[in-house]
């Protein structure tokens, strides 16, 4: 029996372990996060194989001094990047991927745009909160989540919301 | 498919206890934000001071390093971005309790004994991390069991020990060099998600074993009440009991009395 995703996964999805210390726990990490990064690396299924990282990696390069803007634009720090890759690392492997995008006060953002009235926009701060609020049409959504590696299902429901496969 | 009725979780449901069970580590994982300062030298003081059983084993820091390439020469930058968390072990070695700045875990290494003593020892643990940190939240909760379940020498049959084992393509019946097979559970009703790996874990100094890794874990948000984490905690052993009993075969049960 396979339950629907988006339906059945009321808490989170993502591959985070409970953290254990014996060989066999960091055996069972590295075997699983081996087996992750190659589909990561697809492009049918991974950030990786559709450039996502790069991008990241680029406008965190392109916007980590002050001012990167030319208006007082906060530097984004290497905390905000690393929570935003964990962030990438985090998306359920399928799912559509967002754009990338940077703000005044140094979040990083990733978005998912089908049309004026049906998006989801994401912002990553150095505390790894994740801001997020959405258009679905008439409705508006919105919220904020700690991060701690696993992908709220809120934000997953709303990605399969606005691209249902 | 979708509409499964919620499953009942039983906490009063006994399971037999297991003198030889193969758990080589029992993990309670609470992920909370410290919310005071987090200053390496303090922690490790004032849980040196709160846990005279317990010795301090290691300072867990994040790195970065960087790679910049330029035309001439590509330059490796290295940084220390500061202290994740402290490590303590107990007297005897069993016990290692990692003070992080987004947590507190407790591991018990083998010989495991009971479900009280880690779960007594763990919330112990939990409030010397709660007095520290003042968290005001819990973000998250795992119950993790790793069970390895060592083949006899000579005898690698691992579907004798463990079901469903991995099976070979219908086409092509030919031996496994080794596999990976992860399970996600829902569970209806419930606020847990089951992470099920079974693997195989070849070792040159030991022999071949199987892994059955069982972790149960919530990320619904909890307030700090002792009483609702216990619940929590029980229902999540519940449901950890019934993976590991419902994934070994009789003959490995016969392995572990």
């Amino acid at each position: 029996m396979i339950r629907e995703m988006a339906a059945s996964l009321l808490i989170s999805t993502g591959t985070v372990s409970s953290r254990g210390v014996s060989d066999a726990a960091l055996y069972v990490e590295a075997m699983a996060g081996e087996g992750r990064r190659r589909l990561q690396e697809s492009y049918s299924f991974g950030m990786i194989g559709k450039g996502v990282f790069d991008e990241l990696c680029r406008i965190f390069e392109d916007c980590r001094t002050p001012n990167w803007d030319g208006y007082g634009a906060e530097a984004v720090s290497d905390e905000t990047y690393r929570w935003a890759y964990r962030f990438l690392e985090a998306l359920p492997l399928g799912t559509r991927a967002p754009s990338v995008g940077v703000e005044a006060d140094g979040h990083l953002t990733f978005e998912w745009y089908r049309s004026r009235s049906s998006l989801l926009s994401v912002s990553v701060s150095p505390e790894g909160v994740l801001y997020y609020a959405a258009l679905l049409g008439s409705s508006k959504r919105s919220g904020t989540e700690a991060f701690f590696g696993e992908m709220p299902a809120d934000i997953v429901s709303i990605i399969h919301r606005l691209f249902p496969s | 498919m979708s509409g499964a009725s919620e499953l009942k979780i039983d906490i009063a449901e006994r399971f037999q206890h297991l003198p030889h069970a193969p758990i080589v580590e029992a993990v309670i994982d609470v992920r909370a934000r410290a919310e005071g300062s987090w200053e390496e030298e303090a922690v490790k003081s004032q849980v040196s001071a709160k846990l005279p059983n317990y010795s301090y084993l290691d300072s867990q820091r994040t790195y970065e390093t960087e790679i910049k390439l330029a035309p001439e020469k590509p330059e490796q930058v290295f940084r220390d971005l500061g202290c994740k968390g402290v490590r303590f072990r107990s007297k005897d070695e069993r016990q290692i309790c990692q003070f992080n700045r987004d947590g507190f875990v407790f591991s018990r290494l083998p010989p495991y004994e009971d479900w009280e003593k880690l779960y007594g020892e763990a919330m112990r643990l939990w409030q010397v991390y709660s007095d520290i940190a003042r968290p005001t939240q819990l973000q998250r909760l795992g119950l993790r069991f790793i069970n390895r379940i060592e083949l006899p020498s000579g005898e690698l049959r691992y579907e004798d020990y463990i079901q469903p084992a991995a099976e070979p393509p219908r086409l092509l019946q030919v031996p496994f060099h080794g596999f990976l097979h992860l399970d996600t559970l829902a569970v209806p009703g419930h606020p847990y998600v089951i992470n099920v790996i079974r693997t195989i874990q070849p070792a040159p100094d030991q022999p071949l074993a199987v892994i059955l890794d069982i972790d149960v874990f919530t990320a619904v948000a909890l307030d700090l009440d002792p009483r609702a984490m216990a619940q929590r905690l029980l229902e999540m052993r519940w449901l950890k009991n019934k993976v590991f009993f419902g994934s070994i075969t009789d003959k490995a049960l016969a392995k572990f009395k």
